[in-house]
């Protein structure tokens, strides 16, 4: 099993440099970041805390998304990461020029400031370099402090990088060749991936979308129709295999469009419909198993319905004997009940199965 | 031999008599040692002690209870005596297959009751294991010499012989005329030595089965170990939770567990290094099935975080490790 779901797999941390920026100002001119002078040691504890933060946005079944170079010219994200990785000791320094780059990118003036973590490191087997850029967002809650005996509460304003993953976003750049030809073109040397819960996939002008966009030079992929439609016919598919009563497999197949059609997220991914739709975990990992061998991965895809449209309108079961029954996808789980019943008897004494139907709707024609 | 002179004899050479006994006893206690390791601390249920019969109780024996001994010195063989008490009829054979090994006694068997029941098939008894051990050539113990050819009487009983013996020894093998005499006594005695055959047979089939249930767990944790061992380059630990972890995955251990870890390590061979680094701070890390529950959680992430039998921290790392996102499953 080689795809993209153990990317981050063997995580190691080599280098962390934080620097902070600022919310504009009141004319919306950048107010300068402050910058980390030299790179920062954690302990073991710390450190399997930060790793914890980066696999929970990136690594296998998370919710971050591969996308593709939109610019990797001098300068852009992809340039900075290649260059930053090569920095040696001057990588703190080199660094800096990643917080200057968010602070031109927060063009608008309610973007709140932040940190800005900037680390390299290692994932896969074997392993490749990556460089992570990461915005963490103030917040605060409490401690407690044991003063003389008594216990009380401290006021914290400034925590990050908490498992509240609502409040990181991370780019990340990850190199698949180290020692690639100098003139080997970025785009296909180096994959980059985002987690970012508050971006929008389907509004382009969405005020989130600043950090992929304009501090990563990243634009979503343009697989996302085709994508979407391998998710669609793999998971049907897969729930066509099952082992499971006609009456659930009727059910997975309406949810399947439920999930695609109607829920309102913008992207798709294997562990979200799991999760939703498949209480057994056996099954579940028999999706997860099925999906990776179709080489689909396991994080988030930006969906886009164009390819499957049709797949999604109509839903059909097919009987012996050319008997079919067919019916709006939308109204199909609402109206209509599937039950496998016993019927007579056949020549071996068995009872054949049947299929009862109940349509919630008055014969409107006969022919 | 008169009184006088049997009792001058004895006095001569009790502390060779009491040095036997120590030394048969250290020997078996200390093989026991060796060949089941730390279950032996369960396996004698009384500790043994070997025990010198008292002056008074020897001189009563030799001349006043009109047994027909010739040399009464020579021919009483348990002036000194040790008892061995298991758990199982089968832990009897265990003992027996010591002293059968050792060179340093010759041995018979004075007492047999599986002869014995085979000779009074009706009869529900006494039944215990008596061995007369002599030393075959002289041995030093304790400072001591003991001559070659001194006896000691060992006597191997289960636990359910033992108490049926504490109960009626005394007075039902060396009784009065009145209780012989009853009838309704000796049906009593009997019938619970009835019971305790049937029970004793009961326990050894209960432990065959355990055992035969084990055998996969025992298997599949033997290779494990042996493997740990192997990569890690220490041994593993073989705690109880082990048994927790084979239980809840076993399942998907399946066939040729030896391949499939080797393929998985061979394709992930960094949790090598990660399971070293967490063995330091965490017991589960230094247990066999760590390696187990890593080949699990990448084959089938959803069903081992579903199954796991311990709270859910380390498992957490051993995600991370794998590049997983813990909380998608």
């Amino acid at each position: 099993m080689s795809g993209m779901s153990d990317v981050f797999e063997n995580i190691n941390i080599a280098q962390v440099v934080i620097h902070e920026v600022f919310k504009r100002g009141p004319n919306r001119e950048i107010v300068d970041p402050v910058f980390g002078e030299q790179k920062i040691l954690l302990d073991a504890e710390a450190m399997t805390a930060l790793r914890d933060r980066l696999i929970k946005a990136l690594g296998q079944s998370s919710r971050c998304m591969e996308m593709d170079l939109q610019i990797d010219g001098e300068g852009s994200g992809v340039d900075l990461a290649k260059r930053l990785l090569d920095a040696g000791e001057d990588f703190a320094l080199a660094s800096r020029e990643v917080a200057v780059k968010l602070a031109g990118a927060q063009t608008r003036q309610d973007l709140p400031g932040g940190i800005v973590v900037v680390l390299t490191g290692t994932a896969g087997v074997p392993g490749k370099r990556f460089v992570c850029k990461l915005k963490a967002e103030p917040h605060n809650g409490f401690t407690r402090v044991a003063a003389a005996g008594v216990i009380s509460l401290q006021f914290l304003k400034d925590l990050i990088l908490t498992p509240q993953t609502r409040l990181y976003k991370i780019g990340c750049f990850v190199e698949l060749d180290k020692d690639a030809p100098v003139n080997t073109p970025l785009a296909s040397n180096w994959k980059a991936f985002i987690y970012d819960e508050t971006m929008s996939t389907s509004n382009k002008l969405s005020a989130a979308n600043y950090f992929y966009d304009g501090f990563l030079g990243l634009k979503f992929p343009q697989n996302g129709a085709t994508r979407t439609k391998e998710f669609h016919d793999h998971t049907k598919d897969f729930i066509k295999g099952l082992d499971i009563s006609p009456e659930r497999k009727n059910d997975l197949l309406n949810a399947l469009i439920t999930y695609l059609k109607v829920d309102q997220s913008p992207s798709i991914q294997v562990a979200e419909f799991s999760q939703t739709y498949l209480p057994e975990p056996e099954i579940r990992d028999g999706y997860e198993g099925f999906m990776t061998e179709k080489n689909f991965p396991l994080t988030a895809i930006n969906k886009d319905l164009a390819y499957v449209e049709k797949s999604l309108k109509f839903r059909r079961v097919v009987f012996s004997q050319g008997i079919k029954l067919t019916g709006p996808a939308d109204q199909f789980a609402e109206k209509i009940s599937i039950e496998q019943i016993l019927g007579d008897q056949g020549e071996d004494g068995a009872a054949a199965p049947w299929t009862k139907i109940i349509i919630k709707s008055p014969i409107q024609l006969q022919e | 031999m008169n009184e006088q002179e049997f009792a001058t004899r004895w006095a001569e050479e009790v502390s060779q008599y009491a040095a036997w006994g120590n030394y048969i006893t250290k020997h078996i206690v200390e093989t026991l040692d060796q060949r089941i390791k730390s279950e032996h601390a369960t396996f004698l249920k009384i500790p043994p002690e070997p025990r010198l019969k008292k002056l008074e109780s020897l001189i009563d024996k030799a001349f006043h209870r009109g047994k027909p001994y010739t040399d009464p010195y020579v021919q009483i063989t348990d002036k000194v005596g040790v008892r061995f008490v298991v758990l199982l009829v089968n832990d009897i054979k265990f003992i027996e297959g010591i002293l059968a090994e050792w060179e340093d006694i010759a041995y018979s068997k004075d007492r047999d009751y599986e002869k014995e029941r085979l000779e009074n098939p009706l009869e529900f008894t006494y039944q215990s294991v008596h061995y007369v051990v002599r030393a075959t050539r002289i041995i030093e113990h304790d400072g001591i010499e003991i001559a070659e050819g001194t006896p000691c009487e060992i006597q191997i009983r289960t636990l359910l012989q033992h108490a049926h013996s504490e109960l009626t020894h005394d007075s039902i093998y060396k009784p009065a005329a009145a209780v012989k005499a009853d009838p309704s006594i000796l049906r009593v005695v009997a019938r619970s030595m009835a019971l305790i055959e049937a029970t004793d047979e009961c326990f050894d089939r209960v432990v065959e089965k355990l055992t035969e249930m084990e055998r996969p767990f025992r298997e599949s944790l033997h290779i494990l170990g042996r493997l740990y061992h192997e990569y890690l380059g220490r041994p593993a630990e073989l705690e109880r939770s082990n048994t927790l972890i084979l239980e809840a995955y076993s399942d998907l251990i399946g066939d040729n567990l030896e391949a499939k870890i080797r393929d998985f390590i061979e394709r992930k061979p960094y949790i090598v290094a990660q399971i070293s680094q967490h063995a330091e701070n965490s017991h589960l890390f230094r247990q066999a099935s760590t390696l187990l529950v890593y080949m699990a959680a990448s084959a089938k992430p959803h069903t081992t975080k579903d199954r796991w039998p311990f709270t859910t921290d380390d498992l957490t790392l051993i995600y991370a490790d794998l590049g997983i996102n813990f909380d998608a499953y």
